[in-house]
């Protein structure tokens, strides 16, 4: 049994422990206490044996020397020392026996020095918490001042609020005018660009504070906007006391959000039939799968410009626009036949600023090149007037009183087709004033009546007591529109070719056969619930809701017969 | 490693699994309602917070907020209705669902405009609780094992006994040699938050050391005179007191982590309570 005797360091006289194991530590069960903050509560375990003193430290704990991994240190002669926290360990005596005597010292260092450094370090890493109440306080004002204060002193004052569109934003008067603009951080979203000439100018829509918009701040510009139906014939439908907001949304992006649910729609017009028993229109469900063939709107009469609904396909469909032509033809030719696709069709129709629909086909730009209006043979450079039937007479005649007061001579027409024996000879030809009278009749009875004027228009006869020159051309009609009740653009079906939707290379009727069936929009086009490969289309994708003829404010003053859709004029109207 | 959620639930972490998770459940369901509704719904443009579900949305996020801000009070009460530790269930839980059903409510829509500050706001509130949870559930534990059964008193007194010793152990060398040293056991202010950040003060205090213990050791190179028994206690001192540092170190990084999300949480719940009121009076001023 070795004995271990330590001195030293506050111990007196030395303490003398006895054992296999002796544990030191800060612990008051340690068998050597150390008393001191650098020292774990149980730091190290000290051995004493044949070959010396061994220490091992406890997890955690530092030995100075530190110990090797597996091993101990070994204090095996006279001097040999280990640090423990701030003592100092050394070996001052080893005795045959195996009995050691070790000095416990504080190192040199001064213990209040180092227990101020201790002090200064603890301080050093405590977490100081700031002003929470100071900071909440300090935000909630930044927030406060800018985004409230600031935006609603620069509000546009009411008296300020002008009531023209023109003149907003910029001249409108604010509670403080040396403020920059800030209402713009109160503004719930993007403005559309239809109304972004407003600004900031809020009031001018919100007039009144903590009340909804008004449709009457609508209706102060947007005064042309018209009832759906009239509310005498179909129950239910007046909008007047509707508020615009119901279906148009401001401030959800560039364009304004629009209600556009086909089951609004289809609430009464699938059910048309009996809720206004008097209506033309259609029962409609969806545009795909239960909707009419479409009716477009043949000229009846092309002086009064009435038009009349067939459906397509309909073999008694009338059209009286009066011109005599047929794509058929003209796509028979070799000039056209060259021209591959669209450039055929752009030959002569040429697209309207924006797109929507096409300049309309005029003689001079479009026919003139190939239709010279010839009528003398003799003298090809003499042209009938275009567009102007009742110059043509005095025209004609004028080339040929030209060409008799140059002498010219042209030889009389025969009688007979042939000459008969012994008949009398033919009749001289008539000269001078006789002359330009006979070859004006006869240029224009066979011009107008039959080739040049006949080949494309409808020619009237003269009626009876009327000169036999007295032909007339039936007067002209051709919309450039034939769907009244739809909104279709051409500029948005831009990617495909005309050929897709118009069968025109065999096009020989008229409108009505070049113009495609539902069938042709429903190769593309589905119902609101869209369907494999084909575009989601609700009713206002083709449709206007607001009838332009019908005042949403008229108190009354409709029309008698609103039922009929707008003439092909009045739409045309409309729509530029 | 995190720790086992269950009965052997600390009792720190235990409103997590508060009835068993009973306001878990509840904020699921809400997440859930709320998406499907939101999925199912077909306003005209945009989803946007005046539509029908858009004002739902919206008051079931104010009341809610409201509901959760007032927990702030509530914990600092003793007594009152209902368990602090269900109330903390429901904030955690809540909150955590109100950053959906307030995006759902926005319809995602954000602008430069103080409803947008609003959600920012709120986005930050609960960013911060979730990181103020997280520290809850995962610190205590990576704390304790970094502190290897010391307090911070501990550890520094011993950090100072080792630089106090450090010094006197160069003192036995040239002037270079205990500048170096001097250096680097100088005191390392910690400077709060701005050094949570950059970590500047910590990299510094490294470098340090590292100079210090290199140059030591190249004195053994350059010197025929010097043993390595010369040297060895100024690097083992060394090395001891940069190991101790970082310990230490790392331990105030835990407990400012711990205590300072609150520092950002409550005064931007605040912020947000005055935005929101902002956003309400100025969505139906200009209605």
């Amino acid at each position: 049994m070795a004995f271990a005797h330590f001195t030293g360091a506050g111990l007196g006289p030395g303490v003398r422990i006895d054992g296999a194991e002796i544990r030191i530590g800060r612990s008051e069960t340690s068998d050597l206490r150390l008393a001191h903050a650098g020292v774990r509560f149980n730091h190290a375990v000290l051995r004493v044996d044949e070959r010396g003193v061994s220490l091992r430290a406890e997890a955690g704990a530092f030995l100075r020397p530190p110990e090797r991994q597996n091993d101990a240190v070994l204090l095996a002669r006279i001097g040999d020392n280990v640090e423990i926290g701030p003592y100092v360990l050394t070996i001052t005596n080893i005795e045959t026996g195996g009995d050691v005597t070790i000095s416990v010292a504080i190192s040199g260092a001064d213990a209040q020095v180092e227990a101020a450094l201790g002090q200064l370090h603890f301080a050093n890493f405590t977490v100081a918490l700031p002003n929470v109440r100071l900071w909440a306080s300090v935000l909630s004002c930044i927030v406060l001042v800018i985004f409230f204060v600031w935006p609603l002193l620069s509000l546009p004052t009411k008296a300020g609020t002008s009531r023209d569109p023109l003149a907003t934003g910029s001249g409108t008067v604010q509670f403080a005018d040396w403020l920059p603009r800030a209402a713009g951080l109160w503004n719930v979203g993007v403005m559309s660009h239809a109304h972004a000439g407003i600004g900031e100018n809020c009031a001018f829509c919100h007039q009144t504070p903590f009340v909804p918009v008004r449709s009457d701040a609508c209706l102060a510009c947007h005064q042309g906007i018209g009832q759906h139906a009239d509310p005498r014939l179909a129950p239910g439908s007046d909008i007047s006391q509707q508020r615009c907001e119901t279906c148009h949304h401001e401030h959800k992006g560039f364009m304004i959000a629009t209600r556009d649910r086909q089951a609004d729609c289809v609430a009464c017009h699938g059910d048309i039939d009996r809720i206004a028993p008097t209506t033309a229109l259609h029962n409609v469900l969806d545009f795909g799968l239960d909707h009419p063939q479409f009716k477009p709107a043949l000229v009846q009469d092309s002086v009064l410009r009435l038009t009349k609904r067939f459906e397509i396909g309909d073999l008694h469909a009338e059209d009286h626009s009066n011109v005599r032509f047929t794509h058929a033809t003209h796509l028979k030719l070799a000039k056209y036949r060259v021209l591959a696709g669209g450039d055929a069709c752009g030959s002569c129709h040429a697209a309207e600023p924006g797109g929507v629909t096409f300049k309309p086909v005029t003689f001079d730009d479009n026919c003139a090149s190939c239709h010279t209006l010839q009528f003398e043979p003799l003298h090809p450079e003499w042209r009938m007037p275009h567009g102007h039937p009742e110059e043509v007479a005095s025209r004609i005649a004028g080339y040929y009183a030209q060409a008799a007061l140059a002498g010219e001579h042209f030889s009389a027409p025969p009688t007979e087709p042939f000459f008969k024996p012994g008949a009398p000879p033919p009749a001289l030809p008539p000269t001078g004033t006789d002359m330009v009278s006979y070859k004006t009749a006869e240029a224009m009875i066979s011009s107008i009546a039959r080739s040049t004027c006949g080949e494309c228009h409808v020619t009237l006869p003269p009626s009876v007591g009327q000169p036999p020159t007295a032909w007339r051309i039936a007067s002209v009609f051709v919309p450039d529109r034939y769907m009244p009740t739809t909104l279709f653009s051409h500029a948005a079906h831009a990617m495909t070719l005309c050929t897709a939707c118009h069968a025109a290379k065999d096009s020989d009727g008229g409108a009505i056969a070049l113009l495609p069936g539902i069938a042709v929009c429903r190769t593309c086009h589905a119902g609101e619930a869209g369907g494999t490969s084909k575009i989601a289309s609700t009713c206002v994708s083709c449709h206007r809701f607001h009838d332009d003829r019908l005042p949403l404010k008229s108190g009354g003053s409709v029309g008698n017969d609103v039922r009929d859709r707008p003439t092909v004029s009045e739409q045309n109207k409309e729509l530029r | 490693m995190p720790m086992e959620v269950g009965d052997s639930q600390p009792i720190h972490l235990a409103f997590l699994m508060w009835r068993r998770g009973f306001y878990a459940k509840i904020a699921l369901t809400v997440l859930i309602v709320c998406i499907l509704l939101y999925a199912w719904d077909r306003p005209t443009g945009p989803a946007n917070g005046g539509t029908a579900l858009g004002y739902g949305l919206g008051v079931m996020g104010l009341v809610l907020t409201a509901w959760l801000a007032w927990f702030g009070i509530r914990r600092r009460r003793y007594g009152g209705a209902g368990s602090l530790e269900g109330l903390l269930s429901a904030h955690v839980y809540l909150g955590s669902v109100l950053i959906v059903v307030v995006s759902l409510h926005a319809g995602f829509r954000f602008h430069w405009n103080v409803h947008t500050l609003a959600f920012a706001l709120m986005f930050v509130v609960i960013a911060s609780g979730m990181f103020g949870t997280y520290t809850f559930w995962r610190f205590p534990e990576l704390m304790t094992r970094n502190r290897g059964g010391m307090t911070l008193t501990t550890m520094t007194a011993e950090l100072a006994a080792l630089e106090v010793r450090c010094t006197q152990l160069a003192l036995a060398f040239p002037d270079d040699v205990l500048a170096l040293v001097q250096d680097a056991v100088e005191p390392a202010r910690t400077g709060q938050l701005a050094e949570l950040i950059s970590g500047r003060r910590q990299k510094q205090m490294r470098r340090r050391s590292l100079v210090a213990i290199s140059h030591v050791q190249t004195q053994l190179a350059d010197r025929a005179a010097v043993t390595p028994a010369e040297i060895l206690p100024l690097v083992q001192n060394l090395t001891q007191r940069l190991v101790l540092m970082e310990r230490i170190y790392r331990d105030w990084r835990f407990r400012m982590l711990m205590l300072q999300w609150r520092s950002v949480h409550m005064p931007m719940t605040v912020a947000l309570l005055m935005a929101l009121l902002i956003h309400v009076v100025v969505v139906f001023y200009d209605w």
